[in-house]
């Protein structure tokens, strides 16, 4: 069957092959090459595993193939007997004869049964070990029952370890046959896995605190096989888990015990920031305000508590600095230190905030919160030091029931504070009186009186008896809170008046005070006290204690007069009592304005003081008790024109004596009257304004009286005494603004009675002192009038009486000006400027001021004749010409001159520039040089300074012939080279009488005809006194000498 | 004098008169004064009341002394007069004033000072001191 079979496939394989043959490439043959047993025992189990063979192709080529390429048919070995094993590749199919060998027939006739392995293998060896077989033992059982033992060196015995590999793990099975028998026996091949670890070396001793370290361990891996190997650090996993370390090596571990020491301390640390260091000779050091850090043995820190450690203890009753130092209990040898400094105490200071300062009367003063501040010896400043830390406090000299300012003390270790206040204050008043000061007006008297504005700084401060004197104190007051109180103003005079040492009886009380005005501060006296001195003594009359009214007394002395008392500016006012100025007029395009001035001042004072007036006050005085800053609000609104500036030829304070007070007295009390903010006049064309200089005033001083039958200018008379008054128009060489400064207002004109002025100064005006018209006749003693813009004095002579030779009236005064004990100097122009309107009326009547000046008085300015004014008046060439002529003197060889090269101060000139004294100059009226040069009349005045007249130009003295007064008729010409036809006389005068001695006429230097003796005699007239005079055209200047230093006139 | 001398004299005068009248006076010279246009006191802690009155609150310091430097500036600095005088109610036992300006109190209280330019001017500042 089996063989018919084997054909029926070759059949099908050959069919196969002849199918696929039309084209292809088919298997012809398997050839077996090796590994094939063709005889197998019974029952052994057939391996075809090794076989190899040879596939042949139909076109000739081959291919080798392993038995896993074939496909092997069933071989039954049960039974003995050649048998057809089939064999194929792929599709293709052949057949190999194998043997089944018949049954083991041993020796005897037994029968080999079976055959068991006994040993020789391990039954568990690891990958990659290598197995000797020669050792396999194994029991041969026979049929009879008997046994033998054969190894491996039996050559019948056969197996297949040659076939197994331990290159990799799993179950190996062993087949051993003997004699056609077969066993086997499955052993293990292991994987080699690391079972354990094994610490050889470590380090597992440490300090508490510290992790194991295993920088020097070293490990050996365990393997399954009993290898070891040591294992790097990095394959590890070392983990510490208290004491315990464990060791890893993937899933394999060991853990370490580790011994751990306690650490210690090594080293102490003091955190000393909130320590006291500094502390008070007698304190306690306090050391709990130190933190301890100890450094342990680990490299660690902990805090150290004060229970382990031992501080050094310091003496603090002297000062000094000391060492604290600070122990550990465990190991005394381990320590730290901090300083401590003992300071000395220098003082000690009540903290005020900590106690009540300011309480009314009857509140218990508490003084247990209190504390003071101690300074140190270093200086340094300890706060707050209260009772509880030993201060004790001195309040014996305060009384809570009595009004009034009381000292305490405190004291603290044997030093005691200054004094603090405690002010106990009036408890029906909301306030207590810190302390009180005479007004600043008072206060600043004596320095003002003592200062270099006046001459005479003793007399008395005066006080009016029209009105009430105020004499208010000026208090500080604290609120409840013990503030400042600025809102307070009003409080209740305490007065007394006392004379010669005691205050005044009842009836003199009666006599002398008309009143006592407590809440309005102030106190009236009686006509009957005028000509008397007084000593006022006054305090606040309510909220000081009995022990505080000496010190808040004040004193001061006062002679009365008849005047009206005023405070403020604006009350000035009150002088306005006639109409200097027809203001309605002036108002130019305002148009309506029918009030005359006197009208507008009395509805000023009413609308905008509250001072209803129906007519001017009548007064015989007025009394200044402060400076006088005038400003416009001070002034009607009417006195302005709607540029700002003042209408020209107003008067602001115009005052007259009249026949009910023929006399009248300016009581400056050296005060000042301060006219920096009043503007100056309009400009020309400007409200009829007609001329380029001012002719506005801030003060003027009349008489009412001038047009009445019996007028006499002794009968009425202006006095002024213990006043400056101040502008700010000084003698400036600004020529931009030469022309408004022409415009500034004068201080005061002066008219129609007698003038005293006593003791004052004015200072810094465009024109300072005005004698304004004939009938005016002034007295100035020990005045200084200073720093004017033009002139100093100016007297203007209108000649209101006679018309062209009419008589002069019989009562008629020129203008006389009496100086004496005064200074007068520095101006921009002559000190004295003496003009005359209409000389011609003079004819008859003396015109040209008669000015008499002391030799005690100072009189000068120096000027080139180049300043600001002279520019402004274009009388510039005139001071020239002048200057050339004093050159001319010096040339001559006169052995003093009116101009030199140095002038105030020595200030030097610049080359050709020459400083004069120009001290006064008598010319006709204009406003322009070439203006005044027309007019050809007489021209009087008069010049006496001591007891030399150096100017006389009054008709009493004998004119050369042909000369008729000072005048000229073609005096322009004078400023040429052209001699005029007319009159030109030159007369240099001095002290003389009128001597001609340079006939500009003639060209001589003394009259013709006069011999030799007599001009040398002439010449020599020149040289007497202090001053020179020159008649010149119509004009008189004189000059103050002064020494020449030099200078030549081609300069 | 001789009156060639004379001649001389008076030919010279009428040159000279020519010369200065057609050259002119070359420069001018001028010796204005400048006057002092403000005082200040400098305080900077200072306080004002609603009516302008300035003024400064202080308190002892810790040696118990009362004192207070005036500190004032003139306007202009080239015033011909710098000089200042320190007005103050000298009827007062408790403050003095010391010619620099140096405020002393002996007990607590308050003084009104006025520094105040000499130059006539009467510009001034006055400031109140209060010490408690």
């Amino acid at each position: 069957m089996k063989r018919f079979l084997s054909l029926a496939l070759m059949i099908v394989l050959m069919l196969s092959l002849a199918l696929t043959s039309c084209g292809r490439k088919q298997v012809k043959d398997i050839q077996i090459t090796s590994g094939f047993k063709y005889e197998y025992e019974l029952n052994e189990t057939p391996d075809f595993s090794g076989v190899k063979a040879t596939i042949v192709y139909n076109d000739g080529t081959t291919k080798e193939v392993n038995a896993d390429e074939l496909t092997f048919g069933a071989l039954d070995t049960s039974t003995s007997g050649k048998k057809d094993l089939e064999i194929s590749y792929g599709s293709f199919t052949t057949s190999v004869e194998v043997n089944v060998k018949s049954k083991s027939i041993v020796g005897d006739n037994k029968e080999l049964v079976s055959i068991k392995y006994v040993s020789g293998i391990p039954e568990n060896v690891y990958v990659g070990d290598e197995i000797s077989f020669n050792s396999i033992v194994i029991i041969a059982t026979y049929s009879d029952g008997s046994e033998e033992t054969k190894t491996a060196s039996n050559t019948a015995v056969k197996h297949n370890g040659a076939d197994i590999s331990t290159a990799t793990a799993g179950e190996k099975t062993l087949t051993i046959t003997f004699m056609g028998k077969s066993c086997s026996y499955v052993f293990n091949v292991q994987e080699i896995v690391v079972v354990g670890l094994a610490v050889t070396q470590a380090n597992l001793n440490v300090i508490e605190g510290t992790e194991f370290d295993p920088t020097d361990m070293k490990v050996d891996k365990i393997f399954n096989n009993g290898e070891r190997i040591n294992v790097s650090l990095d394959e590890l996993t070392i983990t510490q888990n208290g004491n315990i370390v464990t060791v890893a090596y993937g899933n394999v571990s060991t853990t370490l015990t580790l011994n751990v020491e306690d650490a210690t301390v090594t080293t102490l640390t003091l955190n000393t920031a909130s320590f006291t260091n500094k502390i008070l000779v007698g304190d306690s050091v306090n050391t709990s305000t130190i933190s301890i850090t100890g450094t342990l043995n680990n490299g660690l820190s902990e805090n150290v508590p004060h229970t382990d450690v031992t501080f050094s203890s310091v003496d603090t009753s002297a000062p000094g600095t000391y060492t604290i130092t600070v122990s550990y209990n465990a190991d005394t040898t381990i320590t730290a230190s901090v300083d401590v400094t003992v300071l000395g105490i220098k003082s000690i200071t009540i903290d005020a905030s900590t106690i009540a300062t300011f309480f009314p009367a009857g509140t218990a003063f508490d003084h247990s919160g209190l504390k003071v501040n101690v300074t140190a010896s270093d200086d340094s400043v300890l706060l707050g030091k209260g009772i509880a830390d030993g201060v004790s406090v001195d309040v014996s000299n305060l009384n809570t029931d009595a009004i009034g300012q009381y000292n305490i003390t405190a004291s603290y270790r044997g030093v005691t504070s200054a004094q603090q206040t405690i002010t106990v204050h009036d408890p029906d008043l909301s306030y207590v009186i810190l302390d009180v000061d005479l007004p600043m007006s008072l206060s600043s008297w004596e320095t003002k009186r003592g200062g270099a504005t006046f001459k005479v700084h003793d007399n008395p401060y005066v006080v009016g008896d029209d009105n009430p004197y105020i004499f208010k104190l000026t208090l500080t007051v604290l609120d409840g809170n013990g503030n400042l109180n600025e809102a307070f103003d009003s409080y209740k005079s305490y007065f007394e008046v006392w004379q010669n040492g005691a205050e005044l009886t009842e009836a003199q009380y009666t006599e002398y005070v008309e009143a006592i005005d407590p809440a309005n501060n102030s106190i009236d006296f009686t006509t009957a006290a005028i000509g008397q001195t007084f000593t006022i003594k006054t305090r606040p009359a309510d909220g000081i204690s009995d022990a505080d009214a000496e010190n808040m007394t004040r004193e001061h002395t006062v002679k009365i007069v008849d005047g009206l008392n005023i405070y403020e500016a604006w009350e000035l006012n009150y002088l306005t009592n006639y109409n200097d100025f027809d203001l309605a007029n002036e108002i130019d395009g305002d148009g309506g304005e029918t009030r005359t001035v006197v009208q507008i001042v009395l509805d000023f004072l009413k609308n905008n003081k509250g001072v209803a007036l129906d007519a001017p006050k009548s007064l015989a005085g007025i009394v200044l008790h402060n400076d006088m800053d005038v400003k416009k609000s001070d002034l009607p609104s009417e006195f302005f024109h709607s540029s700002g500036d003042f209408y020209d030829y107003l008067t602001v304070f115009p005052h007259a004596t009249d026949k009910n007070n023929p006399t009248f007295t300016f009581y400056g009390n050296y005060y000042t009257v301060l006219s920096y903010d009043l503007p100056n006049v309009v400009g020309k064309d400007v409200a009829n304004n007609d001329d380029s200089v001012s002719s506005a005033q801030l003060f003027r001083f009349s008489c009412a009286e001038l047009n009445d039958t019996n007028f006499r200018v002794e009968d009425y008379k202006t006095r002024l005494e213990n006043v400056a008054f101040r502008d700010n128009n000084p003698n400036k060489n600004n020529e931009a603004t030469a022309n408004r400064d022409m415009l500034g207002i004068i201080a005061m004109k002066v008219q129609f009675q007698q003038i005293e002025v006593e003791n004052i100064n004015i200072t810094a005006y465009y024109i300072g002192f005005f004698l304004d018209n004939d009938y005016t006749v002034a007295t100035v003693n020990n005045s200084i009038f200073y720093n004017g813009y033009q002139n100093l004095i100016y007297s203007y002579n209108k000649n209101p009486l006679g018309e062209d030779d009419a008589a002069p009236a019989a009562n008629h005064v020129p203008i006389t000006l009496n100086i004496t004990n005064s200074s007068v100097t520095k101006c921009g122009g002559p000190v004295i400027l003496n003009q005359t309107e209409n000389p011609g009326y003079a004819r008859h009547s003396k015109s040209g001021a008669q000015v008499t000046i002391d030799d005690k008085t100072e009189i000068w300015t120096w000027v080139t004749g180049q300043e600001a004014w002279f520019k402004a008046i274009g009388a510039q060439p005139i001071a020239t010409q002048l200057a050339g002529l004093g050159l001319l003197l010096a040339e001559g060889g006169m052995p003093k001159t009116f101009v030199s090269t140095t002038g105030e101060n020595g200030l030097t000139g610049e080359s050709g520039e020459y400083f004069m004294n120009m001290v006064m100059v008598n010319i006709v009226s204009g406003t322009d040089i070439q203006t005044v040069l027309t007019f050809a009349d007489d021209l009087d005045g008069k010049l006496t300074v001591g007891e030399k007249t150096y100017l006389d130009m009054n008709d009493t003295v004998t004119l050369p012939d042909g000369v008729h007064g000072y005048g000229s008729a073609n005096v322009a010409t004078q400023f040429g080279t052209q001699a005029a036809a007319g009159k030109e006389p030159v007369i240099i005068n001095t002290y003389t009488d009128g001597t001609l001695v340079i006939d500009k006429v003639n060209q001589t230097a003394t009259p013709a005809g006069s011999t030799e003796a007599e001009m040398y005699q002439n010449m020599q007239k020149l040289a007497d006194g202090d001053m020179v005079a020159i008649y010149y055209g119509c004009f008189g200047f004189v000059f103050g000498y002064q020494p020449f230093n030099g200078a030549t006139s081609n300069q | 004098m001789k009156k060639t001398v004379i001649i001389s004299i008076a030919i010279i005068y009428a040159l000279s008169i020519f010369l200065v009248t057609f050259f002119g006076l070359k420069h001018k010279s001028f010796n204005e004064i400048i006057y002092v246009s403000q005082i200040e006191i400098i305080e900077k802690n200072a306080s004002y009341t609603a009516s302008g009155v300035k003024y400064i609150v202080l308190s002892p310091d810790e040696n118990g002394k009362r004192e207070y430097q005036l500190v004032w500036k003139v306007t202009p600095e080239d015033a011909n007069d710098t000089d200042v005088d320190f007005v103050y109610d000298t009827q007062k036992q408790h403050v003095s004033i010391d010619e620099n300006g140096l405020v002393t109190f002996t007990a607590s209280g308050s003084v009104d000072v006025t520094v105040m330019a000499t130059d006539g001017t009467t510009v001034s500042d006055t400031i109140k001191i209060i010490f408690k």
